[in-house]
C-alpha cells in the first residue's frame, strides 16, 4: 500500500518535471492530496490510531494540498491550454479547379467517405446525409453551407435540430510549382448537445478522417478505391481472395 | 484453386483456397505458368516481418497468362503471356509518373500500417505481407492483378519461361543497384551476396561496363556461379577470409569504388557482430541483422556510393552513421521500380545479351513448395533459384 503510493508521487513527480508548462501533472497531485486526506480520515475511526499523530498528518498533508493548489492555478493561468485545431492534409494529382468540383458535388462524398450512404443536395445550400452506424442502423442530419468560395473552400455545419453536432471546413490550394491540390479538412465535432470542438473530433474521427482523405486520393487519381484480397473485409482477413461469389463490395 | 499459402513461422502448405475475382475496372485475372521463391520471401516464412496472417498466399514473382479483364484495361488481351512485377502501381499518382513506381502513393489499401511503422506509406506488393497491402501472391494458380493496364508486360512467345520470368523481380532489382552505382569502366564495385539478386546485380555491373567485379559471399557454388556466368572477376568467401583486408587488397588500398549489397535482413557473418545482431532479433528487440550493409560502408571508398537491395523491415543500430558522414558517401536504395526496367531488360535478353536463366538451379511443381522453401532456407543441394509450377 505504502509502495503505491510512493509510486503515485513518483509518476506526478515525473510529469510535472517533464511536462512543467501544463498545469495537468499538478492537478493530479491535488487528487492525489485529496486521496491521502481521505485515507487520514478513515485512519481516525480505527481505535489504535493517537490523536495528536493523526492531527499532525491532516495538518501536513492539507498544507501540501493548499500549496499544491495554488501552483497549478498558477501554472494553469501562466499558462492558458490552446485548443489547436484539427487538420488533416492530402495531396492529389489534379488541378484545383477538378479536385474541388468534385468534393463541391455532395453526392460523390459516399464514393471515399465509407460510411455513408447517401448525400443528397437540397435548394438553398442544404443538404441531407445519411451515414450507417459501425453496428447497423442508421443516423441522418442535415446540413448547410456556410461559405462556398469555389476553387478555395467549402465550409458547412449541421443546422439546428441535428443530434450529430458538427462544423467542416475543406480547402483547395495549389502544391508548390506543381498542377496538384493540397487538401485540408479541419473538423469540429460535438455530440449530445456539447458544442462542436477540434477536441471530440480528434477523438474520434481521426483515423476515420485520415481513411476517407486516402481514398479520396485514390478515387481522384486512379478512378476507384484500390481494393486489396484483405482489405475489402471489415477487421482480419488474410491475403487470399474472399469465399463470396460475385461479391463486389 | 490451390495456392501456397504461410501458416507460421517456417511452415507453408499448399491448400484449395477460393478463386481470384475481378474487383475492380482495372484489374486483370491471370493463369500462372511460372512462379518462384524469392529471398525475401525467406524472411517472411522465418517470420521477421510483421503483420503477416495465417492464410496469407505468398509469392511476387510470377508469369502469366491473361485469363480475364476489368472492364478498364484495354492494353491487354485475354490469351496474352505477361509478366507481373511484384510492385503494384497506379501510374497515376505524382511517383508514378516520376518512374519511381515502388513509391506508389495509391496502391496500398492498408497504408496507414506502414504510416505508423515507417512515416509514409509504401507501395501495395503481392504476396507480402499486410504492410504491402494484404494482397493474394502468386504462388497459386490465378492471381488478381490490380492496375493490369500498369504492370504487366506482354513477352514474346519463342523466349522460354525462364528467359523472362525474373524481369518480374530479381533481374530488374540487381540492374537498379548496378545503375545507382553509375558504373563507368574505370569504378571497381563489390557485391555482398551471391544469390539469385547478387547475381543479377554482378551481371548488370559487367553490362553497364565495370572492368573489376567482386563477388561476396560464404557458399562456393554460388561464388563459383558469379564467376562462371555472372561474370564476377573475383570472389570472397567471407568465412575463409577477411573481407575488408581482401576488398583493400584488391584495390590497392582504395576501396571499392561502389558497392551493392544483396543480403537483406537475414544477413550471416562471423565474429561479434552476428552473434550481436542474432541475440538481439531471436529476442525480438530488433528486426533487422544490419551485418552486411555495415561491412559495405566500412569497406566502400571515400565518397563512393553504396547501393542497398536486400530487404529490412525496422530499425538498427551499431549503424556505422560516422564513417558515412566522414567520408562522403552516398547511400541509395529502394523496393524496386521494375516497372521503369521491364521492357528495356527484356530488350537486352531478346538481343541475346544476357540470360537470366542462368540462376535456375531447380525445377518443382506447385505442390512441393513446402519442400521449396525449406530447401532454400538450408541451401541444400546447391539451391540458387527454383522455378514452381502450378
Amino acid at each position: 500500500m505504502l509502495r503505491a503510493f510512493g509510486m503515485r508521487e513518483i509518476l506526478s513527480g515525473l510529469g510535472i518535471l517533464v511536462q512543467p508548462k501544463r498545469s495537468l501533472p499538478l492537478w493530479a497531485r491535488v487528487a492525489g492530496d485529496a486521496i491521502d486526506l481521505a485515507f487520514v480520515a478513515w485512519a481516525a475511526k480505527s481505535k489504535r490510531t493517537s490523536t495528536q499523530r493523526l492531527a499532525a498528518a491532516c495538518a501536513a498533508v492539507a498544507g501540501v494540498a493548499a500549496l499544491d493548489v495554488i501552483a497549478s492555478r498558477r501554472v494553469a493561468r501562466a499558462n492558458p491550454t490552446v485548443i489547436d485545431p484539427v487538420i488533416f492534409s492530402v495531396t492529389i494529382n489534379k488541378p484545383v479547379a477538378e479536385v474541388y468540383a468534385f468534393w463541391r458535388q455532395f453526392e460523390n462524398l459516399p464514393q471515399f467517405m465509407n460510411y455513408l450512404e447517401s448525400v443528397t443536395q437540397r435548394p438553398g445550400g442544404r443538404s441531407h446525409w445519411v451515414a450507417r452506424l459501425p453496428l447497423g442502423g442508421k443516423v441522418t442530419w442535415d446540413a448547410e453551407i456556410i461559405e462556398d468560395r469555389p476553387g478555395e473552400l467549402i465550409a458547412w455545419r449541421t443546422v439546428e435540430g441535428s443530434l450529430l453536432v458538427h462544423r467542416g471546413e475543406v480547402t483547395f490550394a495549389r502544391a508548390p510549382g506543381r498542377d496538384m491540390t493540397e487538401v485540408r479538412v479541419q473538423i469540429q465535432l460535438g455530440v449530445f448537445g456539447a458544442p462542436p470542438s477540434p477536441v471530440l473530433a480528434k477523438l474520434l474521427t481521426k483515423s476515420q478522417i485520415k481513411g476517407d482523405l486516402r481514398r479520396f486520393k485514390q478515387v481522384m487519381e486512379t478512378g476507384e478505391v484500390v481494393k486489396s484480397d484483405a482489405s475489402i473485409h471489415r477487421g482480419r482477413h488474410p491475403a487470399q481472395p474472399s469465399a463470396a461469389k460475385g461479391r463486389v463490395p | 484453386m490451390r495456392a501456397t499459402c504461410w501458416m507460421g513461422k517456417q511452415k507453408v502448405s499448399v491448400d484449395q483456397v477460393p478463386d481470384p475475382q475481378i474487383l475492380s475496372a482495372r484489374d486483370a485475372i491471370v493463369k500462372v505458368t511460372a512462379t518462384t521463391i524469392c529471398g525475401s520471401d525467406l524472411h517472411l516464412y522465418n517470420g521477421f516481418v510483421p503483420t503477416m496472417q495465417k492464410g496469407d498466399i505468398l509469392g511476387h514473382e510470377f508469369m502469366a497468362e491473361v485469363v480475364e479483364l476489368g472492364k478498364g484495361v484495354t492494353n491487354l488481351k485475354i490469351g496474352d503471356r505477361v509478366v507481373v512485377p511484384f510492385a503494384i502501381a497506379c501510374g497515376n499518382c505524382e511517383q508514378c509518373q516520376l518512374r519511381n513506381f515502388s513509391c506508389c502513393e495509391n496502391s496500398n489499401p492498408t497504408g496507414w500500417i506502414p504510416e505508423k511503422l515507417m512515416g509514409h506509406a509504401t507501395c501495395g506488393a503481392f504476396g507480402y505481407s499486410h504492410l504491402t497491402g494484404g494482397f493474394a501472391g502468386g504462388q497459386a494458380e490465378y492471381v488478381r492483378v490490380p492496375f493490369a493496364d500498369v504492370g504487366p508486360v506482354k513477352v514474346p512467345s519463342q523466349l522460354s519461361d525462364e528467359k523472362v520470368l525474373f524481369l518480374s523481380d530479381i533481374f530488374p532489382t540487381g540492374y537498379m543497384g548496378a545503375e545507382m552505382c553509375e558504373i563507368t569502366p574505370r569504378k571497381v564495385v563489390a557485391v555482398w551476396g551471391a544469390g539469385p539478386v547478387g547475381q543479377f546485380a554482378i551481371a548488370s555491373a559487367r553490362m553497364l561496363g565495370a572492368e573489376r567485379v567482386i563477388a561476396i559471399d560464404r557458399f562456393p557454388y554460388r561464388l563459383k556461379l558469379a564467376m562462371t556466368n555472372a561474370g564476377a572477376t573475383d570472389v570472397i568467401n567471407y568465412e575463409e577470409q577477411n573481407v575488408q583486408e581482401v576488398l583493400r587488397d584488391l584495390t590497392a588500398g582504395r576501396g571499392p569504388d561502389a558497392c551493392i549489397e544483396c543480403v537483406g535482413l537475414e544477413a550471416h557473418g562471423d565474429g561479434i557482430a552476428f552473434a550481436y545482431d542474432k541475440l538481439k532479433q531471436t529476442a525480438r528487440i530488433q528486426q533487422d541483422r544490419p551485418i552486411a550493409v555495415r561491412e559495405a560502408i566500412l569497406a566502400c571508398r571515400s565518397a563512393g556510393i553504396v547501393a542497398i537491395l536486400g530487404v529490412y523491415a525496422g530499425f538498427v543500430d551499431k549503424f556505422p552513421l560516422g564513417t558515412l558522414m566522414n567520408r562522403g558517401l552516398t547511400i541509395r536504395t529502394g523496393q524496386c521500380h521494375v516497372h521503369r526496367y521491364m521492357k528495356k531488360l527484356l530488350a537486352r535478353i531478346e538481343s541475346g545479351a544476357i540470360d537470366p536463366s542462368f540462376v535456375v538451379s531447380h525445377h518443382l511443381n506447385l505442390g512441393d513448395a513446402a519442400r521449396g522453401y525449406d530447401m532454400f532456407m538450408h541451401k541444400t543441394d546447391d539451391v540458387m533459384k527454383i522455378v514452381l509450377r502450378p
